[in-house]
This record gives C-alpha cells, structure tokens and sequence, in this order.
C-alpha cells in the first residue's frame, strides 16, 4: 500500500503528467531532448508510493513521436495507468479503439518549437479531431502560451476536449495580462478546456500566480495537477517539491481534492462518455 | 439433494451507464464445463456450466474488462477450476481461493502466482462445510501477500470483527455489504461496526449482491441508504462487483446483470469516485 499523501489516506492523488522511456528507444530526427537514462514505469512506481500517489496520467513525449509502443506496454492492464499518444494524423479508428482498450486516453499534440506548424485546419487533422471526439478522448495540447490565440479557437471548433499544459507557459513578461493566458481563460468557459497545474520548474516563480488566477477566473473543477517527473531537461527538481509548489499556491482543501485528483477521475478515468 | 440453481438471465440489457475502460467486476463465479469440473458432492446447489467465455461476452455488454473469481460453495475447497481459469486467463482474471485448513504455504504462494489474491472465510452460522475464520491460516496467506475476504451473514460481523482486526492481512475485504440485513438501516449496530472496520484503513467493502441482504425485487431499495454511507464513509476502499451468476435465487426474481450496472449510478453518483471505485480501487486491491 502507498504511504499517506498531502491530502491524508483517503484522498486519491493523480499526477496527471510524467513520462517514462527506456534510453534505446528510438529518437526523432531533432529531438527537443535526448536523455540518456532509462526512466521505466517500474522507477516511476516507486517514486509514486514514496510520496503517496495513487494514480497517474502518462503523457507521450516529443524525443520519440509517435514511438507509443513501450508506454502502452507498460500501462496495459495496470489500472492505475492511463496515458496519451502521439499519433500520425492519418490515424484510423481501429488503432483509437485497440488503445482505448489499454488505457489511452488522449493524444499529445507538440505544436512547440518547431521549425513549421503544422495546418491543422486541413482534413487530415479535421479527421483526426473528430474521430478522438468520438472517441471520448482528449487531445493534451503543448505549445508556447503566444501561439494560444491561433491554436485555441481551431480545436474550439472542432469539438474535442482539450488539456493544455503546464498552465499554458504565459508570456514571462506579461503572464496573466499576455494575450495567450486571457484567451485561455476566455476557452474555458466552454466546459471542455482543462489546464495542466505543472511544469513550476519550467516556467519560474511566476508560475503560483498563474495557477491561483486561474482559479480565481475558472473554478477548481477544470485543473489538473501534473509533476512532469522525471523532469527531463531539469532533472534537478525533485518531486516533491512539484507537491510542496501546488500545495504552497493552493490553500484551499476542496480546490487541492479537485486539482490533485477528483478532476483527473474524471477527466482521465471515466468512460469519455460525457464529453460527447 | 442439492437443488439446481435458477440460471442468470441470458439476455443482460447494455447498461444506460457507460463504464471507464478497464473496469473491474470484483466478485462473480464460474462452473464447468461440468464434464471436466464436476460440482463438489457437498454443495448445495448444481449449477448449468457458467463458462468463462459466457461471462467475458457479457464484460461485452456491460462495458467491464477485467474481473475477480471468487470460490463459492459449487467447488468447496477444490482449487483445480480456479487455477485452471486464472492460468488460462491471466490477463482478465484474478482469484479468490476458499483453501483448505491443511494447504500449505507454499500452495499458498503458487496460487498467489496464478493470480489468487486473496483467501475466503465464510461466517460461524454458514453451513455447506466451507472454511470459517482460521487465524493461522490467514496469518500464513499474509506472509505470502494474500488478503483476506469474509462473507458473514446477517450480523455476524458484530462477533468476528475483533478476530479478523486480529489478523496481520494488509486488507480484509468484507464480501456483499458484510451482508447486514439491509432492512435494519445505517442506525443498527452491525453496520456501525462496518464503519468503524473502515477507519482502520485496512477493511474493505465490496458494493456487491445487494439481494444477500434483503429479499426486495431488483433494485433493491433498502439497500442504497448502506452504499451512499459507505462509500461517504471510505470511497477508497470500496469496489464493485456482480455476483454473476447469481446463485441460490430460486423462487427469486433474477436481476439483469444491465440493471445491475445501473444500480450502481444510483449508489455512487458522483462519477469521480464511482471511476475510483470501478478502476483505481480494485487495482489498488488486486494488482491489476
């Protein structure tokens, strides 16, 4: 059994985002990040029962595109797992149906840091949109907070819930003024938009006042809270202070029982059948 | 004579309730085929083959993945069904053995790797010859990492619930609502030792076989007041389970297992943790 978490023995904490990844898995061309350690669910396991974490969300990870292969793997038939892909917009309905039986969830879009984005208004991707629609998933969207604007309405208008990570990376010089945040804030209101409370390591002291304004403007009911373990890039974090960083922002009981885990219950451990 | 037991109902509606992927049914039983594995000559009732191929099309219908196959009277103390099904099936199945006083621990350890998590004690009044509480059995199955799971009857809980406490089980899984008779309420004594079992921390309850604790048709009233209170009390230790194929309802209505499933919406409505309670839960408990 785990050990009691921040919230006591009977409150379920989730971590909806950390990756795991052997170090001979086989890279993209350009890789954002080549680690060069293994990182198995077996690690990550221990690091869960060591801070009396029940459940977890694994997210696919940039390095290795749509190499879904050891994550699904590793989740299959661990029902305390579920995970997201990444995914050929060519992608047919069969493959969602096969891996929805294995616990995925969602699919992970890295529209950061490319050379080019892609057209996702196009029908490759209009497909693609709708058929995670269908299939009650998600699409977990990863990009810079000054490309909201653009990438927000389109997935608006496809229908699909979104999850947008690490509280969608604000302009660090305007943060909760910058267009990109005010337009996320403005996306939530249509119910289907959640926003990853992760990623403190990444976006600097800053990040507490992001989480508390969301809060402020959206309720605790569309907030999921992420380590983003094992950190990769910034592997001296520690996870527990990914806790003490949410636990410090967030004061309120019932706002740190809905982020740390009855969301992501619902989010990422139900059936998908609401969001159609 | 043992009498022959009223078959489930072939047709189980699809359930209004969408069920999460990997949801667990932790309680239900499998006989035959009977030419194999004949009933034990001390059971009570004789039972049509349940196959596990019949009961996976029904996970079909209902939306279920995975499940828990518990030892009921149809083969005592006979483990060779159960082993056979967990080896045959080990990516759906996991077991819960009733065991014989004289099963050592190493059996004990091998059905452990088949799958078994757990070994069944019935309560003092249960007739049928199946095992009652034996605290050095359960303290070997602890050592091996086995649980334990009771099915008292009416409330029988009141006089064995120091003993089981007693025992160094990480979990003790109180089968079918500990069956206290649903008619006495939240107020009566056996269910307010159910909910002091609960606080601490290592007591179990299976939200299951709501007609083992009242003689009510189908939907059960009187039995949803005791699951809104516990699953208040510690949603994070309960599950569910079916209880296919509903043994012993002769001269019963039989349930649709459909309906069944959304009874359950009506014990837990809120759909956070009734995900819980259908995958993080059992995973927690069985290892899924």
């Amino acid at each position: 059994m785990n050990v009691e978490g921040p919230l006591g023995a009977d409150e379920l904490i989730v971590d909806c985002h950390a990756h795991i990844f052997t170090a001979d898995m086989p890279l993209r061309d350009k890789p954002r990040h080549a680690p060069d350690y293994d990182f198995t669910l077996d690690d990550y396991i221990s690091v869960l029962d060591r801070h009396g974490v029940g459940a977890a969300v694994l997210a696919a990870a940039s390095p290795w595109a749509d190499y879904n292969d050891y994550l699904i793997d590793s989740i299959r038939g661990k029902l305390r797992f579920r995970g997201t892909v990444i995914l050929d917009p060519g992608v047919e309905r069969y493959v969602l149906d096969f891996m929805a039986r294995d616990g995925i969830v969602g699919v992970r879009m890295h529209m950061i840091g490319l050379e080019r984005m892609p057209d996702i208004t196009g029908f490759a991707y209009r497909r693609m949109f709708r058929r995670i629609r269908d299939q009650g998933w998600h699409i977990h969207l990863h990009c810079e907070g000054r490309d909201l604007p653009d990438l927000l309405p389109i997935f608006e208008a496809s229908g699909v819930k979104l999850v947008v990570d690490h509280l969608g990376r604000p302009d660090p010089e305007k943060g909760i003024e910058s267009e990109g945040f005010r337009t996320l804030l403005k996306t939530m209101e249509n119910g289907r938009t959640w926003v990853k409370a992760s990623g403190h390591a990444r976006l600097g002291p800053a990040s507490s006042g992001y989480l508390q304004e969301l809060i402020r403007q959206t309720g605790n009911t569309r907030l999921v809270w992420g380590s983003d373990c094992p950190f990769v890039g910034e592997e001296t974090t520690t996870y527990q202070s990914t806790l003490d960083w949410f636990l410090g922002a967030v004061p309120d009981a019932e706002d740190r029982r809905r982020i740390l885990g009855l969301n992501a219950l619902e989010l990422y451990f139900g059936s998908g059948a609401s969001a159609n | 004579m043992p009498v022959h037991t009223q078959p489930p109902d072939p047709n189980p509606k699809k359930p209004k309730l969408k069920l999460p992927p990997g949801s667990v049914d932790t309680h239900m039983h499998l006989f035959g085929p009977a030419s194999k594995y004949p009933l034990s000559p001390t059971s009570k009732y004789v039972s049509d083959d349940m196959l596990p191929e019949t009961y996976l099309a029904l996970q079909d219908v209902l939306g279920l993945h995975y499940a828990v196959l518990v030892s009921g009277g149809g083969y005592g103390t006979d483990t060779t069904h159960l082993r056979d099904v967990l080896a045959a099936h080990p990516d759906r199945f996991r077991g819960v053995a009733l065991l014989k006083e004289t099963t050592t621990q190493e059996e004990m350890a091998e059905l452990r790797d088949l799958g078994v998590r757990g070994l069944r004690f019935v309560g003092p009044s249960h007739g049928g010859g199946l095992p009652k509480i034996n605290p050095r059995m359960a303290a070997e199955a602890a050592e091996v990492g086995l649980h334990v799971q009771f099915y008292p009857r009416g409330d029988e809980i009141l006089e064995t619930s120091d003993t089981l406490l007693r025992m160094p089980n990480e979990a003790i899984v109180l089968d079918h609502f500990a069956n206290v008779p649903a008619a006495g309420g939240t107020d009566q004594p056996a269910f307010k030792r159910v909910l002091d079992m609960l606080d601490t921390g290592r007591v179990w309850v299976k939200l299951s076989g709501p007609m083992r604790c009242t003689q009510e048709e189908p939907g059960y009233p009187s039995v949803t007041p005791l699951a809104h209170a516990l699953v208040a009390h510690a949603p994070e230790r309960m599950v569910w389970g079916t209880d296919w194929p509903h043994v012993n309802m002769n001269d019963r209505t039989m349930p649709n297992d459909g309906d069944l499933v959304d009874l359950l919406a009506d014990w837990v409505p809120d759909e956070a943790t009734r995900n819980r309670i259908l995958t993080v839960n059992p995973a927690a408990l069985y290892g899924f």
